[in-house]
């Protein structure tokens, strides 16, 4: 895989992320207003990732750019310690580890059906 | 309790592995956007962010991320009850690898 292909696969799954992210912000939130607003920011920007993500299978298979979404844990425990005071802890680190190896296991299959 | 929300997360990430299902039935019909099927997937969809939305409330985003793994479990699982794809071995191991993970990562 070209090199600025998995540049822009791993953008695209942190933009993935920042959905997520959003839908969280979302969540605490106790003003309706706000709530519904990041509510469909979190729709928008997953609805961007969508066509960057039609745009980045065209040239590429799917099982290789799909493997990128284990990344998205990594994003998850970055993101949750930057915007949500979370912690990370060895068995976070490790649990995510062996999950990531799950994925890969299950999308290495996928790929030579 | 929080194991509540959990077990709420995990079922929008079923329902909205579901819809996946339905949505790849949906590609088998003659209008491959508009059918009964892409509406009801793209609906279910739409009820498992709300549900998300709902739960995050009470979820570490760390633990969300990582069960979103679930989805490739349940959409395995899924498609062999109701598209009739067959499961190997390698994704049953594959499989159990992450159930492992996320135990490991809850410990």
């Amino acid at each position: 895989m070209k090199v600025k292909n998995i540049i822009i696969a791993i953008i695209l799954y942190i933009f993935m992320s920042l959905s997520s992210v959003l839908m969280k912000f979302a969540s605490l939130q106790s003003i309706l207003f706000n709530k519904v607003l990041l509510y469909f920011s979190s729709i928008a920007v997953l609805g961007i990732f969508a066509i960057l993500w039609q745009k980045l299978l065209k040239g590429n298979n799917l099982s290789t750019v799909y493997a990128f979404k284990s990344t998205t844990i990594i994003w998850g425990m970055i993101f949750g310690v930057i915007f949500f005071n979370e912690n990370i802890s060895i068995q976070m680190i490790i649990g995510s580890i062996v999950t990531a190896i799950g994925v890969a296991i299950i999308i290495k299959d996928g790929s030579n059906e | 309790m929080s194991s509540l929300y959990i077990i709420l997360f995990i079922i929008s990430i079923g329902i909205a592995s579901y819809s996946q299902i339905l949505l790849k039935k949906g590609s088998n019909k003659k209008n491959i956007y508009i059918n009964v099927y892409t509406i009801i997937g793209y609906l279910l969809m739409l009820g498992s962010t709300v549900l998300t939305l709902i739960t995050y409330k009470y979820i570490n985003l760390s633990l969300g991320q990582l069960l979103q793994s679930l989805s490739f479990i349940f959409v395995t699982f899924l498609s062999l009850l109701l598209l009739k794809e067959k499961i190997s071995k390698k994704k049953i191991i594959g499989i159990i690898i992450i159930i492992i993970g996320i135990v490991i990562f809850n410990y």
